[in-house]
């Protein structure tokens, strides 16, 4: 029987979980409690659209060629 | 290790530390919003990395290892600058983010229903350019940004940021909580500013 969590235990572990950074047995206790809460249903689904917002409109950059050079010279030297 | 095992393994560390010229080239043009100062920062990154590569481990992860090289060249360029980054104490309460304002502000989204509806969230979150997106995450406190840049933008785990920026794991947790809520904040406010949502809380029709 899986424990139950409130509401605020809840809230407090959203991040978390979204991040794959909860431990697996209280994850699978918060996945519980979502089950039967639409409330933090909801949050879940917010935060993760919005992180996955940012992702997406995030353009990744590309070193200039002229640098790029540079740091092919830099990796050429001996280490150490 | 025989003298050409190393050999290979220094080759290999080579190409990984290039593999990531693109990353760590983003992360230090976020950092310092610059990009000859973004240039100068590589550069010294990588100037450092190649003088440790033969204390390198290809297990611990070249990308965060190069992360970590660049934060406290990053630190040190402020430093001998004499500026010191945007640090901000923030109070306990910090900010809240948005969910409540954008349940009250778009009637096709309600608590106990789903989330995304054309005319809801989704909705407004289209309305923003990739530019001001990056704005908003310009805008932020460093000890912020730099959070949602390693762990949203770059992938890095909680403890590998921790590693990176050297702080707590705990601090990991409680910034990338207030970051996230804070970067929602500003967009929430640069959407009012721009007039996508009115402070009434009712939403604009597109061209209207």
């Amino acid at each position: 029987m899986t424990r139950q969590i409130t509401c605020e235990e809840a809230s407090r572990y959203v991040y978390r979980y979204l991040d794959g950074e909860l431990e697996p047995s209280t994850a699978t206790e918060l996945e519980s409690h979502l089950e039967v809460c639409r409330l933090c249903m909801g949050v879940i689904a917010f935060e993760r659209r919005m992180i996955e917002f940012v992702q997406d409109s995030s353009t990744a950059e590309i070193a200039p060629p002229g640098l790029r050079d540079r740091i092919q010279r830099v990796l050429e030297q001996p280490s150490g | 290790m025989s003298p050409c095992d190393d050999e290979e393994r220094l080759d290999r560390a080579r190409k990984d530390c290039l593999s990531h010229l693109d990353a760590i080239y983003g992360a230090a043009f976020r950092m310092t919003k610059n990009r000859e100062d973004a240039e100068d920062i590589v550069q010294e990154t990588y100037l450092k990395a190649v003088r440790s590569l033969h204390r390198y481990r290809e297990e611990s992860g070249c990308k965060a290892w190069l992360f970590k090289i660049l934060t406290n060249v990053y630190i040190d360029f402020y430093r001998k600058r004499k500026q010191v980054p945007d640090v901000v104490e923030f109070d306990e309460e910090g900010a809240t983010g948005i969910y409540q304002k954008i349940l009250s502000t778009f009637p096709g989204e309600s608590e106990t229903g789903p989330l995304h509806s054309p005319d809801g969230l989704d909705g407004f979150l289209h309305r923003f350019m990739a530019d001001e997106v990056k704005s908003a995450i310009d805008s932020l406190p460093e000890i912020f940004r730099e959070l949602i840049v390693l762990r949203d933008l770059e992938g890095f785990t909680y403890q590998e940021c921790a590693d990176i920026l050297e702080i707590p794991i705990g601090t990991v947790m409680s910034r990338l909580h207030r970051a996230r809520k804070s970067l929602q904040e500003e967009l929430w406010g640069y959407a009012t500013d721009m007039g996508y949502v009115s402070p009434a809380g009712a939403v604009e029709e597109a061209g209207a």
